[in-house]
């Protein structure tokens, strides 16, 4: 396994440094069982391959519309027939103990109906980024969940990924003094009008909905604030491919503390990078999909734009 | 997953809560409203 694939899905795995308090807390030595629902890439991937070096939770069981992804996952991750559900099955998972924790992995317009069924199946709740496709949505799967006394979380990576949460640090202990501007931004080119992702109703808007979340996070993180405004730009270039939603946005956002973001998400280039700049010393990572270590470089007053902007490391 | 699974255990709120997932979405809505009017978009907390 390359290291950055490790790295990736033990943040995935992981969170804080577990203790053997935590683990005497697991129901007679059991972990607790996670159910993916939805059989994507994703979920293939990244959180099945994860889900093996988890310590408080495994999988046990999965949702899936296809007969064939039953039979291989089945088989691959020794997952017994009664832990088997469909789309139509699905809710009579609140029948089975082996199940503590659903992770809803499908396109963002069915997040908010598959963790509201979760909750009222007595489940605890993963549901993947973003969280639904407007506030109303969420709303209603926090109300559901509150109702049915699970926990609802985001399937956000930023929380536990040791490079953000330097540049956390960094910012919210003002260690090289108060960030003044973030260059917050994450694209890459999938000019296909055939994957959900692209299509306004399952995927709710296209970047914005799907990388402008790391986008976001990645600002809020580093700053620990709300945005007061925000002003956005968007961009169609290519109207065959992208119908009914932007093809790359540009947006602003301006903090209380009088912190300034600037964002670019794309679905027709690359670009990777959160950047963050306290007006003298430098603190960036780049960024959001390639996980290297966080870099932390002073740089004399002369050399900071042309060191920084424009560095390619 | 495990500090999901540990704030399940210990009963305490999850990091990445459902709350943080919903204040994205409304700065997604706001930044989607921006573009679409041209107008800067005030956010009340």
């Amino acid at each position: 396994m390359h290291r950055r694939q490790f790295l990736a899905q033990s943040s995935l795995a992981a969170g804080t440094l577990l203790t053997s308090d935590v683990k005497s807390l697991l129901p007679q030595d059991r972990k607790l069982g996670i159910a993916l629902v939805g059989l994507g890439n994703y979920a293939t991937n990244q959180l099945a391959p994860a889900l093996q070096q988890t310590e408080l939770c495994q999988l046990t069981g999965i949702v899936t519309g296809t007969p064939q992804k039953a039979a291989e996952w089945s088989s691959k991750y020794q997952i017994p027939h009664k832990n088997i559900y469909n789309y139509e099955t699905f809710d009579q998972i609140k029948d089975n103990p082996d199940i503590d924790i659903v992770y809803v992995v499908l396109p963002n317009s069915m997040h908010a109906e598959y963790t509201i069924r979760a909750a009222k199946a007595g489940k605890h709740v993963i549901c993947e980024k973003p969280m639904g496709l407007n506030v109303k949505e969420c709303e209603q799967m926090i109300k559901a969940c509150k109702e049915a006394k699970v926990k609802l979380s985001v399937g956000y990576r930023l929380y536990f990924e040791p490079h953000h949460l330097e540049v956390r640090r960094l910012g919210t202990e003002k260690a090289l003094g108060a960030v003044k501007m973030i260059e917050s931004s994450l694209g890459f080119s999938m000019a296909d009008p055939k994957v959900w992702r692209l299509n306004k109703a399952l995927g709710g808007g296209g970047a914005i909905m799907d990388l402008g979340v790391y986008c976001i996070q990645g600002v809020r993180r580093t700053l620990n604030e709300l945005p007061t405004s925000v002003l956005a730009q968007g961009f169609v270039t290519d109207k065959n491919v992208f119908k009914g939603i932007y093809e790359m946005m540009m947006f602003q956002m301006e903090f209380p503390s009088g912190a300034v973001s600037n964002s670019t998400t794309t679905y027709s280039s690359y670009i990777d990078r959160l950047y963050a700049t306290t007006g003298y010393p430098v603190v960036w990572v780049r960024a959001f999909l390639q996980r290297h270590r966080c870099k932390r470089r002073i740089l004399g007053r002369k050399n900071i734009f042309q060191n920084t902007c424009f560095s390619t490391d | 997953m495990d500090a999901f699974a540990e704030s399940i255990l210990k009963d305490t709120t999850p990091l990445a809560s459902g709350e943080e997932g919903m204040t994205d979405l409304k700065i997604i809505e706001a930044i989607v409203r921006s573009a679409d009017t041209g107008n800067k978009v005030k956010l009340i907390w």
